[in-house]
Order: structure tokens, then sequence, then C-alpha cells
């Protein structure tokens, strides 16, 4: 009795045993398949269907039976959020859904899924591959494994064209040949009304006026254009026309009236003191007494010989708390880092390599006055005052002139100076300019650090049209071709 | 004639110049057989040398292909790269940090971004490799942008021989900020500084804020400068400078480095790019880890910058591209950057073998590395260095209250953000 009813347990246990692994068996048969619709450039898809994982399992994709490729563990995945669409580092679904992934990227599974896919990645155009997915135990034993399934992904590399240069082409192309007509139809009316003599003068201005054709009248054009567009770093290439709405946001700025004072008092101050420094330190070497005027010339050129990014550098570091200034003086001050001090030291430092050329030039001017009218003024007894105010000054008017408007010009466009200074700083507000930012500071920063080039473009619009208006009044103002006539 | 002549060359030369570009024609196929790199390591530098020997050992296993390395400045390579982009001249792969990637990520040209998801490149296999941080710094809009290779973070460097000079004990990993301060006041009347760091500007504050106050930016990467904590931080830094009078070259970052390089300085928060200039300066160097906050407990985590691989969309031959990334960030690339030159790696091996390392500095830095940060590799990031310094400069320059600039910072900045 106890031996028939210790067969049958013997033979329940079997049943119950060989149960078990058949099921088990069945659980961990894996399939493979391809899955078109996932490959793409360098990914080619592959679909695999399970049943009855257990945690801690590893499906594990195989490439040409020995470089292992992907490994997807199989864990509880409660309380872990799948990924967004498209937001994974590797792309694999689990049951129709982003798979889940560790914080060190590994694909997770849960013991329930029955359909993996994936498209892996790393596969070269047109190269036949075998893939094979193995199931292993938590220790790496193989609990299954499919055959290997060749495969292949065809499709090719999309890359980023070179950009498309024939518009840009056939504009220089038509600036081109406006120009040449032109110079050829103003030949032709000279021709046509007998004034032969000048005839050949346009063939000799001829490649000047093209390059200044193609070289700034093309820039200057493209620049304005640019300001109507939306042209912006995260679309080069696709920017669209917007009209007026750049123009808009420079007058509504809020940085724009900081920035057009400081712009103003640095030209006007500098412009002042390039003038008067230099045209008082050419009256004085322009006295024939002053004995070694050769050599006090060379060193008052120096600031200007040399680079003025050098000139600019050196500066800095002289201005440093630590630097040679703060030595002389005494101080530890902050030059650069606060606000006024820098404003100051920025503008005595461009007063500095503005006015060697002031002065250079004006003293050429004064060795054009004839010297008898100073020796006839001399006889009549007239002060070295009223000879500067009725004959020095009178003369130097046709070079002050377009020398000072230069200066002016130059000066409202030195980038150099405030940006290897202080590079516009000290920032003093949010979202506004630094403290020594002038237009043309302000404008590379938003071109360049914020990267919007429709705006600073429609920026550099305005202060084109605001020297322009003011070359023009100036010029009107001072009758310049008047006096050099 | 000759006018006539000449008329007929111009009209000839503009016919022509519309025909020299054409898109229909699809680009040529280019050179698949040559590969262009762009690196930014300093000219004859150590750096430069290990990387020549590595591209050149990757020459020699791929003689079908030449490699043509070209040097670019660090602070270029962003606006040399968009050029270049745009003109269809981009190199085939690029050196750039996480940094560089917000500038450079949201860029695209006729609708095509710049830089290739290496997403469809890099197997899981050969993911796995990486520290998962250093890949997650190489990201942006999902997009994996370059392959990581190395990082670069600043920790605590001190001159011993100061230390037995003056009898003062150096530092240690269990330090606070106040031991910190407390040697720094021992060097008072010595001739030597204490610490001398350019405390104006951001990436020497960062290290103080998140001991302060915690991480800069939350888990959805939105700047949180006005947690509680983070004004203390500014307040702390600006009396470092004004009322504790430790730091007199606040404003300069070379003053700071020449000082320490003097021996004029005990203490200097610092890169490890910089030690050989200390040690060819005869200067000898230790690190220790970044103090910790005596209240928090929050150790001081400067900003770690993560430097990687990236493939043009231009390239006519990616595929060679990326085997050349690999190469480069391969494990014995980086062991022998980390031997010679003392670059951080990004390789989970590789940071492992390190932090056994013999070699104090070694083993320290990678060590500081794990208390170090990232910042978010989202387009505009990188303007917290402009928020942060202008908030630095109104509390130390004009002493607007600090809590109310950091708010006002962290507005901006998620203005920035949201554009």
């Amino acid at each position: 009795m106890t031996r028939s009813l210790i067969l049958t347990l013997r033979s329940m246990a079997a049943f119950i045993l060989l149960g078990v692994f058949a099921s088990s068996a069945a659980a961990q048969s894996v399939a493979i398949s391809p899955a078109e619709d996932l490959s793409d450039y360098r990914q080619i898809g592959v679909r695999v269907d399970v049943t009855g994982l257990a945690n801690d399992q590893i499906l594990e994709f195989v490439i040409d039976d020995q470089t292992p490729h992907t490994q997807i563990l199989v864990t509880n995945v409660e309380g872990i959020e799948r990924p967004p669409p498209g937001a994974a580092l590797f792309k694999c679904m689990s049951d129709g859904l982003p798979m889940h992934q560790s914080e060190t990227f590994t694909p997770l599974i849960s013991a329930s899924t029955e359909d993996v896919q994936c498209a892996l990645s790393g596969f070269k155009t047109g190269q036949a591959y075998e893939v094979r997915a193995i199931l292993r135990s938590s220790d790496g034993r193989v609990l299954s494994r499919t055959e290997p399934l060749k495969l292949i992904t065809n499709v090719s590399d999309v890359r980023l064209l070179p950009p498309n240069t024939r518009p840009i082409l056939y504009v220089l192309g038509s600036i081109f040949l406006s120009i040449i007509t032109l110079l050829l139809g103003l030949r032709w009316w000279e021709a046509k009304s007998g004034r032969s003599q000048a005839r050949n003068a346009y063939f000799y201005i001829g490649p000047a006026i093209l390059a200044l054709g193609l070289l700034t009248f093309y820039p200057i054009i493209y620049g304005i254009w640019l300001a109507f567009t939306d042209a912006n770093q995260t679309h080069l290439g696709r920017s669209e026309f917007i009209g007026v709405q750049n123009f808009f946001e420079v007058f509504a700025s809020s940085g724009l009236v900081q920035v057009s004072l400081f712009t103003l008092t640095w030209t006007v101050v500098n412009v002042v003191f390039h003038v008067v420094l230099g045209l008082g330190i050419a009256l004085i070497l322009n006295r024939q007494k002053l004995i070694g005027r050769g050599v006090y010339r060379t060193i008052l050129l120096l600031p200007w010989a040399v680079p003025a990014y050098i000139s600019v550098l050196a500066w800095q570091g002289l201005l440093q708390p630590e630097g040679l200034v703060n030595l002389f003086l005494g101080a530890n001050a902050n030059f650069l880092g606060e606000a006024n001090s820098a404003r100051i030291s920025v503008t005595l430092v461009n007063i500095w390599l503005g006015v060697p050329f002031m002065m250079m030039s004006l003293a050429g001017a004064m060795k054009a006055i004839p010297t008898d009218m100073y020796e006839a003024a001399d006889l009549d007894g007239v002060s070295r005052y009223d000879q500067f105010r009725h004959i020095t000054f009178p003369n130097l008017k046709s070079t002050l002139v377009p020398l000072s408007l230069l200066s002016f010009i130059w000066t409202f466009n030195m980038f150099n100076t405030i940006y290897l200074l202080t590079r516009g700083g000290p920032y003093l507000g949010f979202g506004k300019p630094g403290a020594t930012d002038i237009m043309v500071t302000y404008i590379y920063d938003v071109a360049f650090e914020y990267g919007d080039y429709g705006l600073a473009a429609a920026w550099s619009v305005v202060v084109f049209l605001l020297l322009l208006s003011f070359s023009v009044f100036y010029v009107k103002q001072t009758r310049a071709t008047e006096a050099s006539t | 004639m000759a006018w006539v002549r000449l008329l007929v060359f111009v009209f000839l030369i503009g016919f022509v110049s519309g025909c020299g570009s054409s898109r229909d024609a699809k680009v040529s196929a280019g050179d698949v057989s040559s590969l262009t790199v762009w690196h930014t390591y300093s000219a004859g530098s150590e750096e430069e040398r290990v990387f020549e020997e590595t591209v050149d050992r990757f020459r020699l296993a791929n003689t079908d292909l030449s490699v043509e390395v070209v040097r670019v400045p660090f602070s270029q390579t962003v606006m040399q790269f968009i050029t270049a982009s745009q003109g269809g001249e981009a190199p085939d792969l690029i050196r750039v940090a996480d940094s560089h990637l917000t500038q450079i990520g949201g860029v695209t040209v006729n609708g095509v971004p710049l830089l290739e998801d290496l997403r469809a490149h890099l197997t899981p296999a050969q993911a796995s490799r990486f520290l998962p941080s250093t890949i997650k710094a190489m990201r942006m809009d999902n997009a994996l942008l370059a392959l990581p290779v190395s990082q670069s973070t600043m920790s605590l460097l001190y001159n011993p021989a100061l230390f037995e000079q003056y009898g003062i004990a150096p530092p240690n990993a269990d330090w606070t900020i106040d031991d910190f301060i407390e040697t720094a006041q021992a060097f008072r009347g010595t001739g030597v500084d204490g610490i001398s760091i350019p405390l104006r500007w951001t990436l020497w504050v960062m290290p103080f804020m998140s001991a302060y106050g915690g991480d800069l930016f939350d888990g959805e990467d939105a700047p949180r400068f006005a947690a509680p904590g983070m004004a203390e931080a500014l307040d702390f830094a600006r009396a470092l400078e004004f009322e504790l009078e430790l730091v007199n070259s606040a404003n300069q970052i070379d003053a700071s480095k020449t000082k320490f390089s003097r021996g004029r300085a005990a203490m200097i928060i610092e890169g490890v790019w910089n030690i050989p200039d200390y040690h060819e300066a005869g200067i000898e160097v230790s690190q220790s880890l970044l103090p910790t906050h005596p209240e928090t407990g929050l150790r001081m985590r400067p900003l770690n910058t993560i430097i990687g691989w990236g493939i043009s969309t231009q390239s006519v031959n990616k595929p060679a591209a990326f085997e050349l990334a690999l190469w480069l960030s391969e494990d014995d690339a980086q062991q022998a950057f980390l031997e010679r030159t003392l670059t951080l790696p990004s390789s989970t091996a590789v940071t492992n073998i390190a932090l056994q390392s013999d070699d104090e500095l070694v083993a320290g830095f990678v060590e500081q590395a794990e208390y170090s940060f990232s910042m978010p590799t989202k387009r505009g990031v990188q303007q917290i260095f402009l928020v942060i310094d202008t908030a630095i400069e109104l509390v130390t320059g004009t002493d607007q209250d600090a809590q109310l600039t950091l708010e006002q910072a962290e507005e901006e900045m998620r203005a920035i953000l949201r554009q």
C-alpha cells in the first residue's frame, strides 16, 4: 500500500516536473524576424517574439556570431517611465511602446514582454550581416538561440548639401555686368559728345569700380536685405522676409538708449581729444626751434605703428589691479571692473591710440602752409595766438574737416578697443548691454552670441543711416568742399 | 576692336558665373578616401602630440584612408564650424565640448543640422564603455551629437612646500569650507596669500553655489539660481574679497595663476590642464577634493566640461569618420592621454583604473570629477556665464541684494532657455 502510494507520488512528481520543463522550454523559445519599417541609414530592424521570460535573463543580439551588439535586461520595470518616442539612446520597443532603459542606457523589458523590436545600429549600407538573438540566464548560460538571420540595410546617407551659391553668383555677375555696361555707356556718351580725352579714363577706373561693387556694395546691399528677414542661426539658408519687424525690435530694445548714449559720449569725447591733442602736438612739433623733433615724432607715432590689438592687450594688462598703472599710483583700483572707471579707461586708451594719426596728418598739412605768411605776420607783430587763429587754423580747415569726419566714423565703429579691453562689460543689468558697450560691440553680441543675424543687420542699418546722416550734415555745415577749393 | 573683345569676354564671364554651382547636379560623391579632422589642442602641447600619435596609428591601420589634421582655436570652434558648414567646407570630424554643442546643436543650414546624430552609428555594446554622465552631456534634443572622449574639471590645488614652511596643516578630503578659510587666514602676514581665486568669475563661484544651495539646475534642466542658500554663496564670495580680504585678485584669472606659479599663493582652485605650467615653474603641486559646507554637508562641485568628437552632416564618409572617433576614444588612447597629459577619461574602465592610480593627482582629479556637475546640453545654456557674471558684478560692484539679484538672474536664464 505504502509502496504503491510512493510510486503514485513519484509518478505525479515526474509528471509535474515534466510539465514545468515543457512549459519553460516553450517560454524560452525565441524567434527572430526582420522589421523592415525600422531599418534606416546604418540601422537594421529586427523583431523578436518571446514568451514567458524570467527576471534577470538577458536577451542579446549578436552579429556574425562574434560581435555582441545589444543586451536587453529582463527585470521589474515598475516605477520606471518609458522614454518619450525618439528620446532613447537606442531605438527599441517592447510590445509596441518605447522600451524602458536604465540610468546607464541599458534597454529593459519586463518578464511579460512578448514582442521586442529594435533598430540595431552601426551597420554599413549595402553590407549583409547575420543577426542572431540569444536568451541567456543571469549567469550567462544560453537558454535559447535563434538561427542567424541575414539582414542588410540599403538606406543611404542623408547629408547636408553644400549651400546653393547660384543666386549669389548671379547677383555678383549682374553687378559686374551692370558696372561694365555703365562704364561702356559713359565712354560711348563721352565719345559722342566729343570729349575724347576722357575716354580711356573709364578703362582705368574700371577695375577699382568693379572691386568696389563686388566687395563693398554687394555686402552692404546684402546686409540691408538681411535686416528685413528673420535670418537666424537656427535656420541658416532659410530666412524669410519679415518686413520692418527687426527695426521695431531695435527701437523697442531696452538697451537702445543706454548703448546710444554711451556710443555718442564715447565718440564725441574721443574725437574732441583726438583733434585737440593731435593739433596741439602737431603745433609743437612744427616749431622750427624744437630740438629732436624727429625723435619725438617717432615716439609719438609708436601707438599708431604698433598693431592696435597688441597695444590694447598691453593696456589691458597695465590696467589690472596688480598692473603697472596701479603700481605707479600705489593703488589697487579695479579700472576695468567698475562701470565708470571702465568707461573712462576704454576712452583714454582709444584717445591714446587715435592721437598719433591726427597729429601726423595735421603736422603734414601745416608743412603745406606757406612760411611767408607767418613771416609777414611776424613783421606785422601778430601774436602767436592770432597767427594760429588767422593763418594756421583756416589753412588747416580743409584737412581738419575730413579728418575729424573720419575720426568720428572710425571711433563710432571702433570695435577692437572695447572688445579687447572689456568685451563690453561690466554688465550691470540682465539682458542689457554692458557698461562699455557701443553699438558695434552690441551688434556683435546680437549676431554672434545670440545668433540673431536679421536683428544684428537691422542694428547695422541703423548705425549706417546715423553715420550717413551725420556725414551729410557735417559736410554741409562745415562747407568742406568750399574750404578745400 | 579691343573694346568689343572685352565686351564679349565680360558677357561670357557673366553668363558662366551662374553656372558654377548646381544643386540639381547633386553634390559630387566627395573624396571618401580622406578625412579631415579639426582638433583644438594647443599648438605644441603634449595633448597635441598624443593626439597625433593616436591618429598616426589609425592611419597605419587604415592605409586606404588619408587623414588630414587641422588645428583650430578652442574659443573659435563654433563660429569656424558654422561658417565652414555654410560654405560646404565642414570637416568630417570635430573636437567639441558640451558647451559648443549648446551653440552648434540648434543650428541648421537649409533645414539640416550641422552635426550627425550618432545614435545610428553607435552600438549599445560600444556605448557601454563610456561613463553614462559623459554620454548624457553629448546629447541634445535627444540626438547624440558627439562621442565623449574626456572630461575637464577643477579641484583644489595646493603648494605643499608652503604648508610645510609655515607649519600649517595641508588640505584634506574631510575639510569644510570653514577649515579652508581658517587655513587661508593662517597665511596672513607671511607674504603668501592663503588662496588665490578669481572670484568675480562664474566658473569659480559655481562650486560655492553648489555647496550652499545644491544643484544649479533642477531635474527638468531649469535654472534654480534663487534656491535657498545660493544668495549666501554669493555673499560669501563677496565677503572673501571685501570683509575677510582673503582674495585680492578677484577679477583676474591670469593673476591668480601667476601668484600660485610664483609661490605667492598657497591654494588655488584650478583645472588639471594648468598643472604642467606649475611644474614647469618649479612648483610642486598637490591636490585635494574641494571642501564641504559645514551645515549643508554638500561638497563644493565645480563644472565638469565633457569633450567629444562630433561628425559633420556634410561628411561624405561618415562610417569612416565614426571609426576614427571610436579610435580616438578607445581605452588605450584615453589611458595615454591620462598618463601623459592628466586628461580625465570618459571611459568607465580607464576611470576605474585611474581611481586606483598611485599618481595622487590622477586619482584625485578623477575623484573630483565624480563630485562635479555638467550643465544641461540645451541651446542658450552657455549664456549662464554672462548671467551669473552679471549677478556677481551687481552684488560685488553695486551692493545689490544677493537674493533679489539671483531671482532676476534665474528669470533671465529661464527667458533665454525659453527662446
